[in-house]
């Protein structure tokens, strides 16, 4: 191999090399650094997903616990009607008074006081009626066993005479409960605007 | 006439027949070429691959970002939900509780009943929320005492005080007459 050859060989790989790395540095370097973006791009979209998946699997997870406290709610809500229904509730308590053997000597229904953001709603009812002691605690286990809630609020007992089995004088206040749904929150959209009238 | 006759030389004498010379100097950039064109070959081939891979990862970007569309919903989604569900549960903690403290006056009655020793007697009772007071006769002392002391013992009792005793006739027989304050849990 003479001297030209070699040369010519060395040319040859030259621009072999010339070749490769004009289109390294013009063409595979952009390349790389796009693979490396889209990497960069793939790694924050998985970390996304996998953030969206938990989320995901939270939200059932919520939905099965709505769904149970809502099955529960309903169960505590048979205690709390939804309608006021006071004949009934009155016709109870007298029925209650009757099996009880106490008579009441007043029944006084108070005005109903809302609490739209605790959903309730409440009624007071002054009550004043005489009995013994069974009789007293015939009628409170009565009441206290009721389907609709009928809690003593207050109740004063006072013995009326001295005996072995005295006379009492009770007056309290009995209240019941009503479910208040609570009142559609104030959004943006739907609202009325208040313009100026012309 | 004369025949006109054509006379063709043949030389039978063997010679050589020359080939013809490739020009040296084409040979000579034979290396050149091939390193042009491997060249170009390798420079293909890489932008091939660089290429391909920048592709399938395109796709791939598309792909995930498709997924992330149909499951980015879910935190809104959730947002609301999670707001619903505190809501519920507010709204049965405070039914519970409701119908929990409705239960509370008969089992103070039936406790102040179950503490009640031989020799008391009570005379009035005024339960109001969680405050209840209680008036009462006792023969002793002691027995006003240990009466107090049951009541304390209760699970549904924060506190027990004796506001006063004093000395009473009731029907002619003396007795202590006792005023205490309790607080329900």
């Amino acid at each position: 191999m003479n001297r030209d050859t070699l040369n010519l060989i060395l040319a040859g790989v030259l621009i072999l090399l010339i070749i490769v790395g004009l289109n390294y540095f013009f063409y595979v370097k952009k390349k790389k650094q796009e693979i490396a973006r889209l990497n960069n791009e793939i790694a924050k979209l998985d970390a996304e997903i996998q953030k969206a998946k938990l989320f995901k699997k939270r939200y059932f997870e919520v939905e099965k616990e709505i769904a149970l406290v809502e099955a529960e709610l309903e169960r505590l809500k048979e205690k709390l009607p939804k309608k006021e229904d006071l004949p009934n509730l009155i016709r109870t308590i007298a029925k209650l008074a009757y099996y009880s053997g106490i008579n009441f000597l007043s029944l006084k229904m108070g005005k109903e006081k809302v609490y739209p953001e605790k959903n309730y709603a409440v009624i007071d009812m002054n009550v004043e009626f005489a009995a013994t002691y069974g009789q007293l605690m015939v009628f409170l286990h009565s009441v206290d066993g009721l389907d609709r809630l009928l809690k003593p609020h207050k109740l004063n007992i006072k013995e009326k005479n001295v005996s072995s089995n005295p006379l009492l004088s009770v007056k309290g206040i009995l209240q019941t409960y009503r479910f208040v749904e609570s009142p559609p929150s104030k959004g943006k959209k739907g609202g009325r605007r208040r313009g100026k009238k012309r | 006439m004369k025949e006109k006759r054509k006379l063709i030389k043949i030389n039978l004498i063997a010679r050589e027949v020359k080939r013809k010379k490739v020009p040296s100097h084409y040979l000579n950039f034979l290396p050149v070429l091939l390193g042009v064109v491997l060249g170009v070959i390798i420079a293909l081939g890489m932008d091939y691959v660089y290429n391909s891979r920048v592709n399938r990862l395109k796709r791939e970007v598309e792909a995930k970002r498709s997924e992330l569309k149909v499951l980015s919903p879910y935190v809104k989604k959730l947002k609301e939900t999670e707001a619903k569900l505190s809501k519920l549960k507010k709204m049965k903690q405070i039914i519970s509780e409701i119908i929990k403290e409705a239960h509370v006056p008969l089992k103070v009655i039936q406790t102040v009943e179950a503490s009640i020793p031989y020799e008391v007697w009570l005379r009035e009772m005024d339960l109001s929320g969680k405050k209840l007071k209680l008036k009462g006769y006792s023969l002793n002392d002691e027995k006003i005492a240990d009466f107090l002391e049951n009541l304390s013992k209760s699970e549904l009792i924060a506190k027990v005080s004796i506001s006063y005793i004093k000395k009473v006739k009731v029907n002619k027989i003396p007795v202590k007459e006792f005023s205490a304050e309790v607080t329900i849990k």
